[in-house]
């Protein structure tokens, strides 16, 4: 029999009842095992009760996706088994409440283990509900093959806080539901299989959120003002528990338009300035975004995507604020959308983009989406070095020539490449008026025709150079000329990968990039893929096909794109990619 | 020392002849003159309206910004840069229609900075409109047969949003004006001045006679104290809010600034002195709670 190289575990009830912290238990303890991991939490948008699930894909190599079929399925209540039941692939295995009666015929005849086990008694035994999650916990790391002896100290870590007897009777319940299963495994017949223990890695296990504060500090920035927002607040409420240890000021705004706002005032004032919202608080900064494109303001907006439109499915990924991103702002608005293509990256594109503000002077819009923000994946440690900050253009006070009033400094030169040097207040012979209305080079109000055309035109030939110095695209690219092309954006990265090794394997040559940089679009860096593929597929969370409408404008013999789209809230998987696909061909 | 001159640029003031934000504009300089504060060490942060242009006529660092929004700037600048002295002008559209909720909240949080507004009543800037600070019975464009909403009381609002400093002031009394101004960038927290300046143009109910005629000096008032809450809210009632001088100040709040450093401890220096990686330890310290 083939080793199996991961699992995926599931564990499925209602919210408040533990199944995210138990969730976080395992998961923390295999990452540091060395296993690689990526979490999938999904959740109703409410506080306590609706159906959530705890998904957990165990690897000995990196993975990038969550995956479909599911292995272990843990169910405290019957609406896990019934909406998740199906998932479970053939031969694999549920663990349920004996309350819990799968519908069998639903699963497409596949052959499943069930244990029906007495979840709730078990708890009960040590008087309270509450310990289910603790039972089940138990019972997947006996069906999984885990050693027991760092469970049993992470519960004790849990629990210590409140008291010894607490500890014991959680360590109990871990115990009978482990020994519930371990009589179970003989009568079943089957053993399941077991993973062989990795070689340990220095690894973190982290949500792209807490990627993205860590990489914001990593970037020198130490000036944030947001307003709380799902997906988007943990990014902020990081950034606040730190702010002692990292000597910022951070500020929860009074709404988007203040957090924008304020921010540009503090990019303005010369700080690395961010705030980090999602769809509805873009829509707010719009009338901002169009000032920091203007007044060439070096902004950092991040932007969780979740489902919109309007307050939408908050809790629910979505990659469909493409086009406001490029243009919610009025007027010839020049700004830099990027898109990091997983966890990892959130750490380290969020680093570019600070740099991408301030070499290009003008708002850089940093759009990960829900599925990177609010999931957990393991990834090498992070380096601090390896994104030096790069501040363009930013003038040295000392390397300023005497000021003659009232001339001012030439802030808006018309230089060459369209970017100017700058000053920051504070800077003897650096005065220069900064102003949302046009103006000439030293910030003066200008209405003279030429002069909206020379300040336009500056402020899109600095943007010319942009995917020369950014990095595009995730270049998965390993065929000369190929029958697909696929391109994907943020959270489909892991889908799309798996979807082209599936298709390979049928025949079928497949390039993939993951695109990161949207505007500007990189056409140039982009033909030479796209000229050597028959078919160009673009996959995208949203209705509206708003990522290959990119494509029709920038890209020559549009006959050959397509789209995959999925907008039901849930992630793109490798078989619905490879369907689209198939249907293409 | 710095000198009037030193603050003046170029610029010619697109403001009609008589229009009071002159007075307000000169009433600045004079207070940035006592003060000796050197230019590069100012920044004018203004919304947009014809007194928001007030910013591109001093010869300082300034920011023109959007209507409405210049008050969440300007508590950025500062907070990144708090060797600067950062002053906000407006008028009244932009403090007390479409910024208002900017308006409250900075006066809340407390950011050592001080606001100016120009209050004419009316919408200058675009010809005329009816403002939040328009009489009952004014007649504009958008209020041919008079306003009828009744006008926001700024200096109540201000005061129970939890103000530390509210003063009241009209450009033609320049000496209080500008010792208003003055005290109020010495004040330790958000300073609040709203200042009458007559729009010749489209306001001519509420002009300079009219204004010489309502306004009542605090220093007339008899027994005031301006550190007294309550006082101050019933005097403002009193006299309809037609008052000048310093209306309301409290002393030892303390800024946001200091609230936070209290909270999370001070700054060694603006932040905007040292942007940079943080420390290879720091770093480590923080990614091993992810491991
Ligand atoms: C978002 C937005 N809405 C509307 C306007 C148009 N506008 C410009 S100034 C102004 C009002 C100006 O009145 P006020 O702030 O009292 O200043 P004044 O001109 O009277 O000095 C308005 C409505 C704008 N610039 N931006
Ligand atoms: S319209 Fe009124 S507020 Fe505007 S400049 Fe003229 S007088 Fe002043």
């Amino acid at each position: 029999m083939e080793k199996r190289k991961d699992f995926i575990w599931k564990m499925g009830g209602q919210q408040g009842e533990g199944i995210e912290s138990c969730g976080e238990i395992m998961a923390t303890i295999l990452a540091k095992e060395g296993y690689s991991l990526y979490s999938q939490r999904l959740f109703a948008s409410r506080i306590k009760g609706g159906h959530t699930t705890f998904g957990l894909r165990i690897a000995l190599e990196p993975i990038m996706t969550v995956g479909e079929s599911v292995d272990f399925l843990v169910a405290l209540d019957q609406e896990t088994v019934d909406k998740h039941g199906d998932e479970v692939r053939h031969g694999g295995y549920i663990i349920c409440d004996s309350k819990v009666k799968p519908d069998f015929s639903k699963f497409d005849g596949k052959p499943i283990h069930c244990l029906a086990l007495p979840i709730s008694e078990t708890a009960l035994k040590q008087g309270t509900l509450l310990m289910r999650n603790i039972v089940s916990l138990g019972m997947s790391v006996a069906l999984l093959g885990f050693e027991k002896a760092p469970f049993r100290d992470a519960i004790a870590a849990k629990f210590q806080k409140k008291s010894q007897e607490i500890v014991d009777k959680n360590l109990q319940a871990f115990e009978d539901g482990y020994a519930l299963v371990l009589e179970q495994k003989e009568q079943l017949g089957a053993e399941p299989d077991t993973l062989p223990v990795p070689e340990k890695k220095d690894q973190m296990f982290l949500l792209g959120n807490e990627a993205i504060a860590l990489g914001a500090i990593a970037a020198g920035s130490r000036f944030m003002a947001s307003y709380p927002i799902t997906p988007a607040s943990e990014v902020m409420e990081y950034m606040i528990k730190k702010m002692d240890k990292i000597d910022a000021t951070v500020e929860q705004t009074e709404d988007e338009i203040a957090s924008c706002m304020t921010a540009m005032g503090a990019a303005y004032a010369g700080v690395r300035a961010f705030t980090c919202t999602s769809g509805p608080g873009l829509s707010l900064m719009a009338e901002s975004l169009s000032m920091a494109s203007m007044a060439e303001i070096p902004v950092v907006v991040i932007d969780v995507q979740r489902s919109g439109p309007s307050t939408g499915m908050a809790t629910k990924v979505e990659q469909s604020d493409i086009n406001a991103a490029c243009h919610n702002a009025h007027g010839d608005y020049a700004n830099i959308v990027i898109s990091p293509t997983s966890i990892e990256e959130c750490f380290y594109e969020i680093q570019k983009a600070f740099n991408l503000a301030e070499r290009y002077q003008c708002p850089v819009i940093f759009m990960p989406d829900l599925q990177q923000g609010l999931n957990k994946q393991s990834v090498p440690s992070f380096d601090l070095n390896r994104v030096p900050i790069e501040r363009g253009k930013l003038v040295k006070e000392a390397d300023l020539p005497a000021l003659e009033r009232p001339h001012y400094f030439k802030r808006f030169e018309l230089t060459e490449d369209g970017i100017s040097p700058r000053t920051i207040p504070g800077m003897k012979n650096g005065l220069f008026l900064s102003t949302g209305l046009e103006h000439n080079e030293e910030g003066k109000p200008a209405e003279a025709p030429s002069m909206h055309v020379s300040q336009t035109d500056k402020r899109f030939r600095k943007l010319e150079t942009v995917a020369d110095y950014y990095d595009p695209f995730l270049n998965n690219a390993d065929h000369d000329a190929c029958d697909v092309l696929l391109i994907g954006i943020a959270s489909s990265r892991g889908a799309l990968e798996e979807a082209k090794v599936r298709l390979e394997a049928d025949g079928v040559k497949v390039n993939h990039l993951q695109l990161r940089l949207i505007k500007p679009f990189p056409t140039k860096q982009l033909l030479p893929f796209y000229t050597k593929a028959k078919k160009v597929v673009i996959c995208e969370q949203n209705a509206t096909e708003q990522l290959t409408d990119m494509f029709r404008i920038h890209m020559p013999d549009k006959d050959k794109i397509a789209s995959c789209l999925k907008y039901d809230g849930n992630p793109f998987t490798a078989s619905y990619v490879v369907n689209a696909v198939k249907e293409v061909l | 020392m710095t000198v009037a001159a030193d603050y003046k640029n170029d610029i010619r003031p697109n403001w009609c002849p008589g229009c009071g934000h002159y007075g307000v504009q000169a009433a600045i300089t004079d207070a940035l003159t006592e003060l000796n504060i050197a230019p590069e060490q100012m920044a004018l942060i203004s919304g947009i309206g014809c007194s928001s242009r007030i910013g591109g006529y001093f010869y300082t660092y300034g920011s023109h910004t959007t209507h409405g929004r210049a008050l969440p700037y300007a508590q950025g600048v500062k907070l990144a840069n708090d060797d600067l002295t950062v002053l906000v002008a407006g008028g009244d559209g932009d403090a007390y229609a479409i910024g208002v909720g900017h308006t409250v909240h900075a006066i809340k949080r407390n950011v050592n900075i001080t606001y100016i507004v120009m209050d004419n009543h009316v919408y200058g800037l675009t010809k005329g409109q009816t403002s939040p600070r328009s009489d009952i019975g004014f007649v504009t464009k958008t209020s041919p047969k008079g306003s009828f909403e009744t006008p926001l009381p700024i200096c109540e609002t201000a005061i129970a949003s939890g103000a530390t400093f509210v003063a009241q002031s009209y450009m033609i009394n320049r000496a209080e004006l500008v010792d208003l101004i003055k005290k109020g960038i010495q004040h330790d927290g958000f300073s609040f001045i709203n200042v009458f300046s007559p729009c010749v143009t489209y306001n001519k109910r509420n002009s300079y006679d009219w204004f010489k005629e309502h306004l009542t000096s605090l220093a007339d008032v008899d027994g005031y104290d301006s550190s007294d809450r309550s006082l101050a809210m019933a005097t403002l009632h009193k006299y309809d809010g037609l008052l000048t001088g310093l209306v309301y100040h409290e002393d030892n709040r303390g800024s946001f600034e200091e609230a936070m450093a209290s909270v999370n401890g001070a700054h060694a220096q603006a932040l905007v002195k040292t942007v940079e990686k943080p420390s290879a330890e720091l770093f480590a310290s923080l990614c091993q709670e992810f491991k």
